[in-house]
């Protein structure tokens, strides 16, 4: 009975009929790969590619470098020194992740533009991408350097400042080798938000991975050369990940008592108080003031109809859009985890990762993907049940299915690690009391991991606000969220009139920012 | 039931409330994006009960997407900007033709398909924008003009990625032939005025109302820019884009040889329209006069009908010939000038 019971269940149910479907949608990009490939391709191996090369990898590396700067030095001198307001500190400086970075360039762009010194500050290029990119997702790096420090135990470093280590080789020597793991996660994620981008690269004319499938499969007209491109770009994201996992599997530390006396803060001296200040100040002015001052500034000029005809509309579509895939994602985490949890294996660890892999797709194979994929079925049931309408394809379903496949890591990966701090015991022990594998989820697992199943609802809501190519493309009928509002009005060169959209889609997220990184702070679920 | 399981209620809702749809409609996929559009289908709507329903899509996914779904599609109508996105609507084997109604009557035929499968409805001039203060007028004539190097450094133009530019450049190919655009390319390219100070690049920056500006900033002498964003800049709420538009003066270049090059707004019927006749209505309405002066007027647009009269600053600029290649021919040529324009250097 047990023996059935731990194979035959609700979790392995659900984890089978999502890895289905996740491999079915994987396999459709194979055909593609060994037709021949037309003319456009070798066209574009010619007077496009190198550039897609170069660009891409100085625009990740860029901003690897320059948001890693800003998030390790503000994390390092929030978690080592008693800075006044702390609290309001760490609220603030995560609050840019939730402007979208399109916005941003948006906004830049129209503020350079016309102006004496238009022709001195060039944005829309590579170097004003990394800075843009950078600016919005240093909070990624922040917020996982800070939730890893505030862990570290006190003991270490008061050994080290007794044996009279000043603090640069403090950091280099001892906190920075420490840090490694938690950063290259967060770098990763950052890696993942640059390669994904579609808004920013295509309003800037860069030529990287998204742009360059999106120029294939539309302008060319070339499913093939698009489906060449995504793979390479898989090949590279894998290729990532993979050093990841090694190089996280070589910096594995771990501390030989559980009573870790947390960190001491120090009194903050001058010359760093300075540092911080400056570099805060800098960022925030650039990533968050600016830009708000210039929103506000457009606000009273943004006529009456504009309120009434898409203000409200596009708030209560991002809230259905958001609503569903976090609730989906959330139910398929639970469940396809507790598939690998309650009797963990080698290769139920490989389907979660292939699960997961959508995080690693950019939006744009993932359109091509859905479409291929839910069309055909859309026509089929048509023909079976006589109706004259597109089920899936035609309503809210495909872009939600989308969205979960899209973001379902972010989710499931916060609530694995959270559900790997309470361990398995009260689990086993309900089960041994003879209650089913649901009520044990529902009643015991649930009401202890709660935290962070709402920090992972609020993560995935803010990656849901703003996302755009997806539902670009596949949006049903008379369907406009807040952030393709924004897009249109930039796209038609009025982004002034879209103010009040672009300013409720800043508090919306960033509410879910700071609520998240709230929790995410209290209770250390920011690691892997 | 727990009230967890009710969460599935609004869910269910949605799904339905998808398939359900009033009596009268007509779906509509569309890449502009205009308040007035929505206005006048509101309009449309009140005259005849027909609701139009709308996609907003960017022409290209929108194209993919109606391949797709083949028979099975719910579109009706398609309505693009760019005649050669329309042509290549037709070349995808995407659009019917409209058959023999008396509207196509209304629009020249070098703004429709020559198998009726797309009309235009709207049209824009691609125009020339200098300073008189600074330029003179009498330097100005044509497209194959500014290729030439007296205007060294001195053209603003946007990016090749802008189908503006390369429905432009598939014109120009039609006109002058390959190679010949080719040469002139050559020229316009190592004319541009903007560069980027980092890579010193000739590197495209902006969009049309940008190019403007640096015309007005003196950072270059003669912008290619679309009539209809002038007209808007001049109406901005911006008032830094009043001063700029109200201090340059337009130009319709080629006016002794071909004409101005212009491009439309088209609606064209989809091939698996289920509801054909609710289309054709539609099409007629946004054809009637009334119509089309709310679209003249409210974008600074011209009508496609060549007896209603533009808005009267587009009026004011005076007539000018303009290009009568059938904008059919268009789409043959938009890939081949998108890499021309890529093997000249125009980012």
């Amino acid at each position: 009975m047990q023996f059935y019971r731990a194979r035959f269940n609700p979790f392995t149910f659900i984890t089978a009929i999502a890895f289905l479907f996740v491999c079915l949608f994987l396999l459709q990009f194979i055909p593609p790969l060994f037709a021949e490939a037309g003319p456009m391709w070798y066209w574009m191996q010619t007077y496009w590619f190198p550039d897609v090369l170069f660009q891409s990898l100085m625009l990740v590396g860029g901003t690897l470098v320059l948001s890693s700067l800003i998030g390790v030095s503000l994390a390092y001198w929030m978690s080592f020194y008693r800075i006044p307001f702390a609290r309001l500190w760490d609220i603030i400086l995560v609050i840019p992740l939730a402007i979208p970075t399109y916005l941003l360039g948006y906004i830049y762009v129209d503020l350079f533009s016309g102006a004496w010194y238009q022709p001195y500050f060039v944005i829309t290029n590579l170097p004003g991408a990394i800075l843009l990119f950078s600016l919005t997702l240093y909070p990624y790096i922040y917020l996982a350097i800070r939730s890893f420090l505030s862990k570290q135990p006190q003991t270490m470093f008061a050994s080290a400042q007794s044996l009279g280590a000043n603090a640069i080789t403090m950091f280099w020597k001892i906190i920075f080798p420490l840090l490694r793991p938690a950063l290259i996660g967060a770098m990763v994620l950052v890696t993942m938000e640059v390669l994904n981008d579609y808004g920013l690269v295509h309003y800037f004319g860069l030529r990287v991975y998204a742009t360059t499938i999106f120029q294939a499969w539309f302008n060319g007209n070339d499913l093939n050369t698009a489906v060449r491109f995504s793979i390479q770009l898989i090949a590279f994201i894998v290729m990532i990940l993979w050093l990841e996992a090694s190089l996280r599997k070589s910096f594995k530390y771990s501390y030989s008592t559980t009573q870790i006396k947390p960190l001491m803060k120090k009194v903050l001296p001058r010359s760093t108080a300075w540092f911080f200040y400056s570099v805060a100040m800098i960022t925030l002015t650039f990533a968050l003031v600016i830009p708000i001052i210039q929103l506000l500034w457009w606000l009273p000029n943004v006529p009456q109809e504009i309120y009434a005809r898409h203000f409200w509309d596009g708030l209560y579509s991002t809230v259905i859009m958001a609503f569903y895939p976090t609730i989906i994602i959330m139910i398929l985490s639970l469940m396809i985890i507790n598939f690998q949890r309650i009797m963990p294996k080698p290769w139920k660890k490989w389907i979660q990762r292939i699960l997961t892999l959508g995080y690693a797709l950019p939006g744009a194979v993932i359109a091509v993907g859905m479409i291929l994929m839910w069309v055909p079925i859309d026509r089929m049931m048509a023909d079976i049940f006589n109706i004259n309408s597109m089920i899936i394809s035609g309503s809210l379903m495909l872009l939600t299915l989308a969205l979960v496949l899209r973001f379902f890591a972010v989710g499931s990966n916060i609530i694995e690690g959270t559900y790997h701090k309470i361990g398995m015991k009260y689990t086993l022990a309900s089960h041994a009391l003879k209650k089913s594998y649901l009520q044990t989820l529902v009643a015991i697992d649930l009401p202890l991991i709660s935290h962070g199943v709402i920090a992972a609802s609020l993560i995935v809501m803010v990656d849901l606000f703003k996302e755009l190519p997806l539902t670009l493309i596949l949006r049903p009928f008379n369907f406009q969220t807040l952030a393709t509002y924004l897009y249109q009005y930039a796209g038609d060169e009025q982004i002034n009139l879209a103010s009040p959209m672009a300013l409720m889609l800043i508090v919306l997220t960033a509410g879910a920012v700071i609520f998240a990184s709230d929790m995410m702070l209290k209770v250390n679920t920011y690691e892997s | 039931m727990k009230p967890i399981y009710l969460g599935i209620v609004p869910f269910i809702l949605t799904i339905l409330s998808g398939c359900q749809s009033p009596n009268a409609f007509v779906n509509l996929y569309t890449d502009r994006h205009y308040q007035v559009d929505q206005d006048l289908f509101d309009a449309f709507e009140l005259e005849t009960g027909i609701r139009v329903n709308v996609v907003k899509l960017d022409a290209d996914p929108l194209l993919t997407r109606l391949e797709t779904e083949a028979e099975a599609t719910v579109a009706d109508l398609v309505f693009l900007t760019d005649a050669g996105r329309l042509g290549r609507a037709k070349a995808k084997n995407l659009l019917q033709s409209f058959g023999d109604e008396p509207f196509l009557n209304l629009v020249p035929n070098y703004m429709q398909d020559v198998d009726q499968q797309w009309i235009a409805l709207t049209k824009r001039a691609r125009i020339l924008v200098f300073n008189p203060a600074v330029t003179n007028v009498s330097t100005l004539s044509s497209y194959e003009n500014l290729g030439q190097p007296e205007w060294y450094e001195k053209i603003a133009v946007r990016s090749s990625s802008h189908v503006y530019n390369q429905s432009m450049v598939a014109a120009m190919i039609e006109e002058i032939g390959e190679a010949e655009t080719q040469v002139w390319l050559e020229g316009l390219v190592n004319n541009f005025a903007i560069r980027d100070p980092l890579t010193n690049s000739k590197h495209p920056v902006g969009n049309d109302r940008d190019q403007a500006k640096a015309v007005y900033n003196g950072i270059a002498e003669v912008a290619i820019m679309n009539s209809y964003y002038f007209g808007k800049m001049l109406y901005s709420e911006d008032p830094t884009e009043v001063d700029v538009a109200s201090s340059l003066e337009v130009f319709f270049p080629n006016q002794a040889t071909f004409g101005t090059h212009i491009n439309v707004s088209g609606m064209g019927l989809t091939r698996y329209s289920q509801r054909v006749e609710h289309a054709k209505r539609l099409v007629e309405f946004m054809l009637s006069i009334d119509s089309q002066r709310i679209f003249a007027d409210a974008n600074f647009e011209y009508p496609a009908r060549l007896d209603v009269s533009p808005h009267p600053l587009l009026a004011s600029w005076g007539d000018f010939i303009e290009q009568d290649i059938p904008l059919s021919t268009l789409s043959s040529q938009s890939e081949r000038a998108f890499q021309l324009m890529l093997e000249a250097g125009w980012q």
